[in-house]
């Protein structure tokens, strides 16, 4: 049995090295995000990337099971309060995504 | 995949995002009265403190109003020179007062700096100002400023052909700062309502 990347095209080939964890919209946009600040709280996150509490929780657990965003939990007052940050290893990540996306497009001929 | 993703782009809008609410005209707005009441009282010397008490101030205005609202956020290296530099902006203002009232307290202004001053003392001041403004405008995003150097402009100019006392169309200016400020911040309150909905700690 071929492996996957045996059967790939050799034109779209590049695309399966993409990776999947930044590639879904939402987690793109917190790792955009999170990438031009140094930390931002969950409350931001919510209204710069317009997504609902839950769905913000599952792509942040998603992002930090992969080792790309740091989650710290600290109490303002007494307020509980989530930041975020982008790891070293998320921040290479998404430059390496961003440099494979861009790659992609440029060889791309119509 | 086709829409590029301008992380500059991204990254001043979220600067511009986190500086809506108008604190940070407020602060500039009160620094420049501070100023002309040292000027005033000729307690040059107290123009400096501005920065002492005001920053504290700062700090907790941003933690009870703009925090709860929109949440918290540390910008990078860069975005945090570009708070610098408005900050700076609002001491080379207050400095300026500063220098002015030192020197003509101990009469030691050149005599064409005395001449130009008397001649045209709101338009100097008014463009010191202006361009002050511009160069906060370009580098920081917020598109207030622009409106501040506009305001600021017809206020000197008036203030020049009008022959209006230079700490009237001071006051004036950092009035229409404050003013604006706080409409900012009203209508930032409105906007972004305190919601019921607490943000639990937790993934």
């Amino acid at each position: 049995m071929k492996n996957k990347d045996q059967r790939t095209s050799p034109e779209i080939q590049p695309l399966t090295t993409i990776d999947k964890v930044i590639h879904e919209p939402a987690r793109l946009t917190i790792m955009a995000q999170l990438y031009v600040v140094e930390s931002a709280d969950f409350l931001f996150m919510m209204r710069q990337t317009g997504l609902t509490f839950g769905n913000l929780s599952a792509h942040m657990s998603k992002l930090e099971a992969a080792g790309y965003i740091k989650i710290t939990k600290e109490f303002i007052g007494k307020k509980p309060h989530t930041l975020l940050i982008l790891t070293p290893k998320g921040r290479i990540a998404f430059e390496e995504y961003r440099k494979n996306i861009k790659e992609f497009f440029d060889d791309l001929l119509i | 995949m086709t829409e590029k993703i301008n992380l500059k782009k991204i990254e001043k809008k979220t600067y511009m995002f986190y500086h809506q609410d108008g604190l940070i005209d407020l602060f500039i707005g009160f620094g420049i009265l501070y100023a002309i009441f040292c000027f005033l009282t000729e307690l040059f010397w107290l123009a400096g403190t501005f920065i002492i008490f005001a920053a504290p101030i700062y700090t907790f205005a941003k933690q009870k109003i703009t925090a709860p609202r929109i949440g918290l956020v540390k910008f990078g290296q860069k975005a945090q020179q570009r708070t610098l530099f408005i900050l700076l902006i609002l001491i080379g203002n207050i400095f300026l007062f500063f220098v002015l009232g030192l020197m003509l307290y101990r009469n030691t202004i050149p005599g064409w700096i005395i001449e130009s001053i008397a001649t045209y003392p709101s338009l100097i001041v008014g463009c010191i100002s202006v361009a002050l403004l511009l160069l906060a405008a370009i580098i920081s995003g917020i598109k207030r400023f622009y409106l501040y150097a506009t305001s600021i402009f017809i206020i000197f100019l008036l203030g020049q052909l009008l022959s209006i006392n230079l700490i009237i169309s001071s006051a004036l200016a950092a009035g229409v700062i404050i003013l604006i400020g706080l409409r900012s911040v009203l209508y930032f309150i409105r906007k972004n309502p305190l919601s019921g909905e607490i943000i639990p700690n937790e993934k």
